[in-house]
């Protein structure tokens, strides 16, 4: 089980929490840490972190940045690394719910209130609970906004259901009990936001052909409601299972090859009617995750290497990317990023179909060029031809 | 406020020290001022000042007595702060610590939950020894409080107390009492206690937390209700329950199977490790089959998260294909490397596809190969060409498409590229005998660029075997005999072997080069290996030179890519650790956490003896052995592929992880 969880600020190795819960590692692990990543940026660049778990003196590190800020478990079990990372993923979205964002002032600001979080999330090394919902009845310290993020933060903080007079009530807090009953109904807005992302992983052999493709989803709810109101959410019907062998032949049918679920979904009737009842805690959950494979991608690319006559040092690359979606739908922000080969010298670019909304780099240290199309419509067609300088081997002929 | 604190961290070791005996003083005026604070608003500004300087590693334990003073104010955040103190402090102040103990007392009789459970899981956390005694009634108390949240906070604390000091945990039947717990109707209630039993019992040497089918079903049952973390401890306490009769493990595997649904990966892989474990326990191979169905969309589910928990899963999938390949045999694709994972992530990954590639699959795997081949990433295409070349011995059908496609790579003239395609040619040569020995001319244009030791002893290797088909073998190998004393022993063996070959097959040619040879291996060289071979080579060939033939020439022993496996009784291990520390080093625990216990697989009348993975026997090292002393090349020949191949997966990840 984990032995100590601190949070660092990478700029000037400023410790920022530091929570030691079993007293068997040193206290300078941190220290430990920051020579760690210190020499493995001046090896391999500021970008370039460490491998996530390692192992100093006995001593076991696993730690994961987010948004700038290391957070860091040390340990001399052989712990669960799943559970480690897991835990420290929630640990910041606990941050954010309870203290509005996760920033390096926020974490100063709120040092007290994070300490109290971590008494309640950690027991002894072991995860307790990271539900928003079930420790806001057991936190009491107020949040301390960063002032600069005033506004933005201003609805997220609503999450915090105590009332303000704090001071008052926490005068005979023996009174309270364990179930939450700080809520005096001060906010009165039912809020739920829910995003749909999805990720597509896809495969091409040289000429084109899909290898594997793949769509990685998740449905994330963000709720601010109070009464803890039942949502239900109902995919298009035509959605099928792996495991459904029913319609497994339908064409149009979309075919789930694993789908996981949110504790607090209710998915008894997902097999059927392809609906999902959830009861979301408040703060931010991913209600499910899924995957489907198919060949069905929303758009194919087409390269194409010719050799230029005359100059056997030289070859012209033309790429090709046709859209397979309705023309009313936009895609926005698309990147085509092409690896040249080692003999690259030089390399110049020109657009075919010239649509302004797009360009296209260089970039000589990864050999690779990135293709930039704001905007992409659907059922058309964009090109772009790369001219490739090669280092000429005359001592080849 | 707690900025300004905090630019002391950036004096001078005696300026800070300075500072803070003077910052403490202030402190504590601040903390014992008389001043009107009816909400006690301004001590909680102090506090959170001395617990912000906590954090930084300021030594604040000067204030420890007014802190206390602080313990009876009646305001939850304020306790809260005061506590956090303790924890921190009271090992170095036992005596101050032991004046809270009455206030802890009143808390833990407190009439608010909170409070009871808040002063019970901190005094838990003070080691020292009169407060731990102190801790003792209330604890029993509390571990039968009827609030849930005491409840669960009283296990953890048995755990802390057990830490402390284990006699006194088993004297007053704490470990009892845990038990009990068990069957508490509070499924956080009973995870908490089973994660304090499995820790008790990983650190004991008299308690052994073995569940019976009833309790091992009842935990399994519970799992619905806990959170995601109580579903992990109990999924992992479940690896101590051990199945008698038939039908127990499927019952229960049957149970656990829903949790591969669950959206926390630790509770996933947790459940995976229970599911493996139990099939070593099922007699029905249907069953097994089935239960191999449904772990594998989860498996691969697990790899669309962040680079840390792809590594992290590309570990432990590489483990579990071991043992039962079928699992992922059909999702070889999902491993394909993008061209933006990190190195470690890619190295995983070309281990799992060379695992997983078949008949059926070594076209798109090979392809694949070739295209990792060209990237920019020396180690990434460093072992690309060698999952190459182990791919065609691995899959007979394929070698054709292999060589071609090594020999493609070694045009490239890209002197690291070159020389792995040297190292996997060699198996390849050895693995099919008399069918590719007509790219040797190919192989002996790029003589001149081998720098590096392995594939040097590997083109000498070549040139020996085939002294009789390469027209100036004797001049080539003289070449490299010209930095005989320079090489590192691997060369010199491999040298040593090809002379004595060349001799053989071509006395006139071999004859000048052979006794400044053996000269140079049995007098200049001070290994022992290389003397002892070279001794062994004199006096075979000046003894009896027929005999010497026979054996230096004999048939070599066929190599395959099945001793790439991991040891079994390694990977059995590794199998119960899944999803820990020790499945991403490949390492069994004790070897970097001392005084682990070791798992191992306990026998029951249920436990299939031999499993997939071991029924292809290693050979017998012994006979291999034996035959490889006979071909004159033992220490080199005899295992260097198996060895070599694995290694550098398992080492270079490994060590990137160990080593930094």
């Amino acid at each position: 089980m984990i032995s100590q969880f601190f949070i660092l600020s990478p700029q000037r190795g400023d410790t920022l929490i530091f929570r030691d819960y079993r007293h068997d590692t040193p206290r300078d692990t941190s220290d430990l840490f920051l020579d760690k990543l210190k020499t493995w940026h001046k090896e391999h660049g500021p970008d370039q972190d460490p491998p996530p778990i390692f192992n100093v003196d006995g001593v076991q590190i696993l730690f994961t940045n987010i948004q700038g800020l290391y957070f860091v478990c040390t340990t001399k079990f052989n712990v669960s690394t799943f559970m480690t990372f897991e835990l420290l993923d929630r640990i910041a979205s606990l941050i954010r719910d309870f203290c509005g964002i996760l920033s390096e002032e926020c974490v100063r600001l709120n040092s007290s209130l994070i300490y109290e979080l971590l008494d309640e999330v950690i027991d002894y090394g072991y995860p307790q609970t990271t539900s928003t919902d079930q420790l806001k009845s057991v936190i009491y310290e107020e949040p301390v906004l960063a002032k600069k993020e005033n506004i933005i933060i201003d609805s997220i903080t609503k999450l915090r259901a105590h009332g303000t007079n704090l001071g008052v009530s926490s005068n005979k807090p023996i009174s309270k009990p364990i179930v939450n009953s700080h809520d005096e109904g001060r906010y009165k807005q039912n809020e739920v936001f829910i995003d749909i992302i999805e990720r597509i992983v896809a495969f091409f052999a040289s000429d084109g052909m899909t290898i594997h493709s793949e769509i990685n989803g998740s449905i994330q709810i963000k709720s601010y409601l109070q009464d803890n109101s039942e949502i239900r959410i109902t995919l298009s019907s035509n959605m099928a299972h792996g495991r459904d062998t029913y319609n497994s032949d339908d064409r149009f049918g979309i075919m789930f090859n694993d789908y996981k679920f949110h504790e607090s979904v209710d998915s008894s009737d997902f097999e059927g009617h392809r609906q999902m009842i959830i009861f979301p805690p408040e703060g931010e959950i991913t209600a499910m995750i899924y995957r489907i494979s198919g060949d069905n991608l929303p758009f194919r690319i087409f390269p194409q290497i010719l050799d230029v006559p005359e100059s056997p040092n030289k070859i012209d690359i033309i790429i090709r990317i046709r859209t397979d979606f309705p023309e009313d739908k936009i895609a926005t922000k698309c990147t085509v990023i092409v690896p040249l080969p080692h003999i690259t010298q030089s390399v110049s670019n020109e657009h075919l179909d010239g649509f302004a909304d797009q360009s296209a780099r260089y970039d000589s240290r990864v050999r690779k060029v990135f293709w930039t199309i704001n905007k992409l419509k659907g059922g058309t067609e964009q090109s772009l031809k790369i001219k490739v300088g090669l280092i000429f081997f005359w001592f080849y002929h | 406020m707690v900025i300004a604190v905090q630019s002391s961290v950036n004096f001078k070791m005696s300026d800070a020290k300075y500072f803070q005996r003077g910052k403490i003083h202030e402190l504590r005026t601040e903390l014992n001022s008389e001043k009107k604070d009816k909400q006690h608003t301004k001590k909680k500004t102090v506090l959170k000042k001395i617990v912000a300087n906590m954090t930084m590693g300021n030594d604040m334990s000067a204030l420890f007595p007014d802190v206390i003073n602080c313990m009876q104010i009646p305001v939850l955040e304020i306790k809260k702060m005061v506590y956090l103190y303790f924890i921190n402090y009271s090992r170095t102040k036992p005596d101050i610590a032991v004046m809270a103990i009455p206030t802890f007392m009143k808390d833990a009789d407190d009439h608010n939950p909170l409070i009871r459970a808040l002063a019970i899981r901190t005094m838990g956390y003070i080691n020292v020894d009169k407060i731990i005694d102190a801790l003792v009634d209330p604890l029993r108390r509390c571990l039968r409080d009827k609030d849930p949240y005491v409840r669960k906070t009283s296990a953890m604390a048995v755990a802390k107390l057990y830490m402390h000091d284990h006699e006194l945990v088993e004297c007053e039947g704490f470990v009892d009492l845990l038990r009990d717990m068990l069957a508490d109707p509070n499924p956080t209630v009973v995870a908490n206690a089973v994660a304090a039993l499995t820790e008790i019992s990983e650190r004991s040497n008299t308690i052994t937390l073995k569940l019976n089918t009833t309790v091992a079903n009842k935990l399994a049952a519970a799992l619905n209700e806990c959170t995601e973390w109580g579903q992990t401890y109990i999924l992992e306490a479940l690896m101590s329950y051990i199945p008698q009769d038939m039908g127990d493990a499927e019952v229960l595997a049957e149970r656990i199977a829903p949790r591969l649904q669950h959206a926390n990966s630790s509770v996933v892989l947790t459940a995976a490790k229970v599911i493996m474990y139990l099939m070593n326990y099922m007699t029905k191979e249907e069953d097994i089959t089935n239960l191999c169905r449904k772990l594998s969309p989860p498996l691969v589910t697990l790899l669309s998260n962040g680079h840390e928990v792809q590594y992290v899963a590309l570990r432990n999938i590489l483990l579990i294909i071991q043992r039962r390949p079928e699992v992922l045999r059909n999702d070889i694709k999902v491993f394909f490397c993008k061209y933006n994972d990190p190195i470690y992530v890619k190295l995983a990954k070309l281990e799992i596809m060379f695992r997983l590639a078949s008949v059926s699959n070594v076209d798109q795997v090979l392809s694949e190969l070739k295209e990792y081949a060209t990237e920019v990433d020396v180690d990434f295409v460093r072992k690309s060409v060698r999952s190459i070349g182990r791919l065609a011995v691995k899959i007979e059908s394929t070698a054709d498409r292999c060589i071609a496609a090594l020999l493609e790579l070694i045009q490239t003239k890209v002197n690291y590229v070159v020389q792995e395609a040297i190292v996997v040619i060699k198996d390849i040569f050895r693995k099919y005998p008399n069918q590719y020995e007509s790219i040797i001319g190919t192989l002996c244009e790029n003589l001149d660029n081998l720098d590096e030791p392995e594939a040097k002893a590997a083109m000498i290797w070549i040139i020996g075997q085939y002294a009789d088909r390469i027209e100036n073998s004797d001049v080539l190998l003289d070449d490299f005999l010209f930095t005989f004393l320079e090489e590192p022993v691997e060369v010199q063996l491999s040298l040593l072997t090809a002379t004595v070959k060349l001799f053989i097959k071509r006395p006139t040619a071999g004859q000048e080069l052979i006794p400044k040879v053996l000269k140079w291996a049995t007098e200049d060289v001070d290994n022992p290996d290389l003397r002892d071979r070279g001794y062994i080579y004199w006096r075979l060939l000046s003894t009896d030179p027929a005999t010497a033939k026979t054996v230096v020439l004999s048939d070599k022993p066929r190599i395959s890519t099945e001793s790439d496996n991991m040891e079994p009784a390694l990977l059995d291990e590794l199998l119960l650790h899944i999803s820990s520390l020790s499945s991403i080093y490949h390492k069994s625990p004790q070897t970097f956490i001392p005084n682990s216990k070791i798992r191992h697989l306990t026998h029951s009348p249920v436990l299939n003896r031999r499993y997939p993975g071991q029924q292809q026997q290693q050979p017998n090292l012994l006979d291999s052995d034996i035959e490889n002393l006979a071909s004159g090349s033992l220490g080199i020949e005899a295992n260097p592929y198996n060895l070599d191949v694995v290694n550098i997966g398992e080492n270079y990840v490994g060590d990137l992880l160990l080593d930094l």
